[in-house]
């Protein structure tokens, strides 16, 4: 195999460009979806049972299909399931968020079973309503015991962000493909598109790290 | 004041009280003894409801605490409890685990609730820790923190769950020695405890439980040295 | 615990930041011409890795060029229309056409029957000829040495049915990929023996890849490339009206030099 990287520098920088497309996507989708886990979460811990019903149903559906199918169907399906067109890059954001919420639901909620159960009863011991209790006693400790499990379902989504090729997101991979039509070569602007990904993947882990270390610094 | 009237307790289909009545007074230091899983610590638990009674009544000042309509957030707020565990926040500090549910729960401004937490902190000898998390501390001073955290809410009854048991020996007196001033100030408390000594010598008044019934409900002097029934008797000697 | 919210939103604005400049990239890369108001923006959906049909000068811009745009654009002008590029995986061309998130493709696709089945085709605009691409050393220079061989296509193209065509009279074994790359990869890697590319598209290749060698597969009808539009569109006999016209006045063979004789 010969490599010419030589002539693939001058479009590097047009790759690069994907990487504020690629976080962007991934970071408002992990943020959406880790807001919705947590409602989701607490479904399922719930005594009311439709509630739990609905989010055990959920998670069934999302981690029991190809998260590149999802996609497909909220995109390309979006005309009927809305009624309206909606933007690849929403479509990216909206499977991304739908999906990571059903495995980060399924975190907390073990997070949350994990926390003793004193603290619950010393919150409602102290007439603290069950809101104020999960938010600021009970989330908190479940958070910190599950960070790393989050942080790992954050890189899993970055490098999975790549599927959004298919729907045509200009991210870091579409822009790899696209530089490979141009200049008729294959291999090049792959590889550097998986150097791109493991720079930020392994840029998240040292983020990670030092949030973990900072969070077990009251401990 | 608590009136409880034939209160009953069933966990599925096995009876933990068996219809127990009782009255604590205002500024009265009642012991609840007996051997394990006699019902003692359900029957404690059952006052701030942490334990709903399967039937019978609870009235705290007049308040029936078992009616659906009562707002048993507002009733948990006048008792306060103190557990074996201590389960205090571990992510907060001392002095947040003091403030957090006087601000949260009663809206209290927080210079207020930080002065009223110091204060308490200085009445259980812990100043200076204020500052510091729970796991810095040793089991004794996190029971005294927990003592002082039901306190910053200014409950009038406090209930102690085997305060003392989850402790090493050489720090259930420190323990002891806070919940003794705390009953000379005339609070009233309802504790469950295996400690004779301290039952004997502050409690106004000893309940004994067995198997879900009340079986004596006596003065200190009168029960530790006169028990009328034999599973008291029994139950002393083992202890004593 | 305050340190570390604030820590988090600090990097979460950082890559605010670093996002935002994606986007405002991203959108620009959509309208391959100048804004004029006023006119009503057709969406032409297109698969930007196939030079010289359309591709992106990734040294220079975002802007998606090629012969297809300047065609697109060509047309729309004559119309009164504005078009809008915007990029798809080529096997989501249909789909996006069915659904109604472009207005029409231009993407040097063929008219097969099975894709008139779900959209309309305008009349055809280019012809090419098929290659059978090999490496040099191979010695296949007949269709008839392809016996046994293992022939690549682009998934969905009109490559395909080339070869479903030739596997009827002459055995041989069609594997698809998604991408021309990955097919040349495929040759050069020596997993398929011979694949089936339109010339065009593999002048560049050539290029690039000295060590391959093709010949023109002879064909009886011609075919070539169209544009797609929705099932009953309009724009169908709008565009075909335009298209004639360019044909008549010689704009559309200016194009095609522009494009593929260089």
């Amino acid at each position: 195999m010969n490599l010419d990287f030589t002539q693939i520098l001058p479009s590097i920088p047009y790759i690069l460009k994907g990487i504020g497309v690629t976080l962007q996507i991934v970071l408002i989708a992990g943020i959406l979806g880790f807001a919705f886990s947590i409602l989701l979460a607490l479904f399922k811990i719930s005594s009311i049972k439709l509630l739990s019903w609905f989010a055990d149903a959920y998670t069934s559906v999302f981690r029991g299909t190809p998260l590149v199918l999802q996609l497909m169907l909220i995109y390309f399906g979006s005309p009927q399931i809305f009624g309206f067109q909606i933007e690849p890059y929403a479509a990216a954001i909206l499977a991304f968020s739908l999906n990571s919420a059903a495995y980060i639901s399924e975190i907390i909620r073990a997070g949350i079973q994990a926390v003793d159960k004193g603290q619950r009863e010393a919150a409602m011991a102290l007439g603290i309503p069950y809101r104020k209790m999960m938010s600021n006693i009970i989330l908190p400790q479940a958070m910190k015991n599950i960070f790393p499990a989050l942080m790992n379902e954050f890189i899993t989504l970055t490098k999975e962000s790549a599927i959004v090729t298919t729907i045509g997101v200009t991210d870091i991979m579409r822009r790899a493909y696209i530089v490979g039509g141009e200049k008729f070569s294959f291999f090049e602007p792959l590889l550097i598109a998986g150097l791109i990904y493991y720079l930020l993947v392994i840029s998240l882990t040292f983020i990670g790290k030092t949030v973990e270390r900072r969070m077990r610094r009251s401990d | 004041m608590i009136k409880i009237d034939n209160l009953h307790k069933k966990f599925g289909k096995l009876e933990v009280l068996k219809g127990i009545s009782t009255t604590i007074k205002d500024r009265e230091v009642v012991a609840i003894i007996g051997p394990s899983g006699s019902g003692k610590s359900t029957f404690l638990r059952c006052m701030n409801l942490l334990e709903v009674p399967t039937s019978g009544k609870i009235l705290i000042d007049e308040v029936d605490i078992t009616d659906k309509n009562t707002n048993i957030m507002k009733i948990r707020q006048n008792v306060g409890m103190v557990f074996q565990h201590f389960n205090l926040f571990p992510h907060k500090t001392v002095l947040e685990n003091l403030t957090y549910a006087p601000i949260t729960v009663k809206g209290m401004v927080k210079t207020d609730a930080e002065k009223l937490a110091l204060d308490l902190l200085a009445k259980v000898g812990l100043s200076e820790k204020a500052n510091e998390y729970p796991n810095r501390l040793s089991g004794g001073q996190k029971q005294r923190v927990a003592i002082a955290r039901a306190l910053a809410m200014e409950p009038g009854v406090m209930l102690f769950d085997e305060p003392t048991s989850a402790l090493d020996p050489e720090m259930v007196k420190e323990v002891l020695e806070v919940m003794k001033s705390l009953a000379h100030t005339g609070m009233t408390m309802a504790i469950v405890t295996h400690e004779m000594g301290f039952a004997k010598e502050v409690a106004d008044r000893v309940l004994f439980l067995d198997n879900g019934q009340l079986v004596e409900d006596a003065p200190p002097e009168q029960f530790f040295s006169n028990p009328t029934s034999q599973r008291a008797k029994d139950f002393l000697e083992k202890m004593l | 615990m305050k340190k570390v919210i604030s820590f988090l939103m600090l990097s979460v604005l950082l890559v605010g930041v670093l996002s935002a400049c994606g986007t405002s990239e991203k959108s620009t890369s959509g309208s391959g011409s100048k804004e004029e108001s006023g006119k009503k923006v057709l969406v032409m959906g297109t698969s930007a890795d196939y030079p010289p049909f359309e591709y992106v000068d990734s040294a220079k811009g975002e802007e998606i060029i090629g012969f297809d745009v300047d065609l697109a654009n060509a047309i729309a002008e004559k119309l009164g229309y504005e078009v809008q590029v915007k990029d798809i995986d080529f096997t989501g061309l249909i789909p996006a056409l069915e659904t109604g998130q472009v207005d029409f493709v231009l993407a040097g696709m063929t008219p097969t029957e099975e894709r008139k089945k779900n959209v309309d085709f305008s009349d055809i605009y280019y012809t090419a000829n098929h290659l059978i691409v090999s490496n040099k050393d191979s010695g296949l220079n007949t269709l008839e040495d392809l016996k046994g061989k293992t022939v690549g296509v682009q998934l969905g193209s009109i490559q395909e049915g080339k070869a479903k065509e030739i596997a009827e009279s002459i055995d041989i074994k069609i594997e698809n990929r998604n991408r021309i790359p990955e097919i040349i990869q495929e040759i050069k890697s020596g997993r398929f023996d011979a694949a089936i590319i339109e010339d065009t598209v593999m002048k560049g290749y050539f290029k690039k890849n000295p060590e391959l060698t093709g010949f023109i597969l002879e064909e009886d009808t011609e075919e070539g490339s169209a544009m797609a539009f929705p099932k009953g569109s309009e724009l169908t006999k709008e565009f075909n009206d335009a298209l004639l016209e360019m044909k008549e006045n010689g704009e559309l063979e200016k194009l095609i030099v522009k494009w593929f004789d260089q």
